[in-house]
């Protein structure tokens, strides 16, 4: 009985230790809770100019390539925009208050599920689960890099920031035990984006491949 | 393990609607029906009036298909979305030969090519090379047949279109309307320009329903050059 007991506890204390150190956070110190500001991150979005990227579609064996505008319109509105390399536009998306409102998409695509997946991975993509939220605020000792945590019912957003440049350079989604979502950014020396990746993990099969050919 | 499909062969041909990029087929259809000229940039846009006797314009466009036997040309393809108030430019090169060989070849600001050889098409992205067979895919057969109707006139009495006829001093202007629904939903219109003479096709537009319109100039073209068969191969 005692053996038994043991054994459980010991289970136990394995997978804690386990879950604890699979957290994003565990080498980092929590500093402060606080709502995310504009000037706390840097945007994806460049508010000086339209940007664009090669980009590279995979969902649901399913591949779509073409080019993505990203622009700002308004001082509260901008738009992703996705045309095929021969020029006809696959989908809109109005981006407003950090919420993305679809304005157009092309009759392939126009499936509930496809265009609820690209909606969520865009949003995570362009930081709008980020901004006006709030946030766990971790810092690693040297103060080069930090994470903010933001958690949405079961799902956990990981932000990892360089704390000089103020950019995100990755983004886990995890739910309590698996990472779910993964996004990769590279900068130039501007700080726009040259490369963003976006991976599923599991049984989602959606990867999306962003490359800036802006020429600004 | 099942394979990836592109954006060409994931589309649904089926229900009565073909969903391949429509600006393709057009740009398809419109290489092979005419020869290309210079200076599709900057011609003055005065008024244009219905073409009054269609039927010679239809006869000279006719010959000129007859006619021609391969074109290479530079292109330079601009699209305006509208509500961006933002302009792509995209620059490239392309072959066609007759009677089912066409090169479309992007170069700036990214490389992405497609090639139709006979009963294959080709696409590369980047370093990236895909097959498809043209007799695998409705959509596929569909834009061969375009663009077999297009060499041999058909195209101008196509139910598939309705055709205007339009001119002004120096040019004429063919204002393509799609009949079928299809088509409409992605497509509102596309305005062929070409010489008075009826030498070459100058200028694209295809007018999407929204207001985007996607332009094409042409530029130091080649007419009825030799062209190497292995243009139309890729590696």
């Amino acid at each position: 009985m005692l053996q038994s007991a043991l054994k459980y506890l010991c289970l136990s204390s394995l997978l804690i230790t386990v879950i604890i150190s699979c957290s994003p956070t565990h080498k980092y110190t929590l500093r402060k809770t606080g709502v995310v500001r504009d000037s706390d991150i840097h945007s994806i979005v460049n508010k000086e100019h339209s940007l664009l990227f090669k980009a590279g579609i995979s969902v649901y064996n399913k591949y779509y390539t073409g080019l993505i505008v990203l622009k700002q319109t308004d001082s509260i509105t901008s738009h992703l925009v996705f045309i095929t390399e021969l020029g006809m536009k696959m989908f809109d998306f109005q981006i407003q208050n950090n919420e993305l409102k679809l304005m157009h998409v092309f009759e392939p695509l126009n499936k509930p599920k496809i265009v609820k997946l690209l909606e969520s991975d865009l949003k995570l993509i362009l930081l709008q689960n980020l901004f006006n939220k709030e946030a766990e605020v971790f810092e690693e000792k040297s103060g080069v890099n930090s994470i903010y945590q933001i958690t949405t019912g079961k799902l956990k957003n990981y932000y990892f920031i360089n704390t000089n440049t103020k950019t995100v350079d990755k983004t886990i989604v995890k739910g309590k035990v698996f990472t779910k979502k993964k996004v990769n950014y590279i900068y130039n020396d501007s700080l726009n984006p040259v490369r963003i990746k976006l991976k599923h993990k599991g049984f989602i099969r959606l990867k999306i491949e962003l490359t800036n050919i802006s020429t600004k | 393990m099942r394979k990836k499909k592109s954006f060409l062969t994931s589309l649904p041909s089926g229900k009565g609607r073909n969903y391949y990029p429509l600006s393709f087929l057009f740009l398809a259809c419109a290489l092979v029906l005419l020869p290309f000229g210079e200076g599709g940039r900057g011609f003055a846009q005065t008024a244009y009036q219905s073409v009054k006797d269609t039927v010679s314009l239809k006869s000279k466009i006719s010959n000129m298909s007859n006619q021609t036997k391969s074109i290479e040309s530079d292109f330079i393809q601009m699209k305006n979305l509208s509500m961006l108030s933002e302009k792509i430019t995209s620059k490239g090169h392309f072959w066609f030969q007759k009677q089912n060989n066409l090169r479309w070849e992007y170069s700036e600001p990214y490389k992405y090519t497609i090639v139709i050889n006979k009963d294959k098409i080709l696409i590369k992205d980047e370093n990236k090379v895909k097959k498809y067979d043209m007799n695998s895919n409705k959509v596929f057969k569909e834009i061969n047949d375009i663009m077999i109707s297009c060499i041999n006139g058909d195209i101008l009495n196509s139910n598939k279109f309705k055709i205007q006829y339009f001119e002004n001093d120096k040019t004429y202007k063919l204002e393509l309307i799609p009949g079928n629904k299809a088509m409409k939903e992605s497509l509102k219109k596309i305005n062929m320009y070409f010489d008075k003479n009826v030498t070459s096709v100058i200028k694209l537009d295809m007018i999407e329903p929204g207001g985007d319109i996607t332009t094409i100039d042409f530029n130091n073209k080649k007419l009825n050059a030799a062209i190497s068969s292995e243009i139309f191969m890729l590696k």
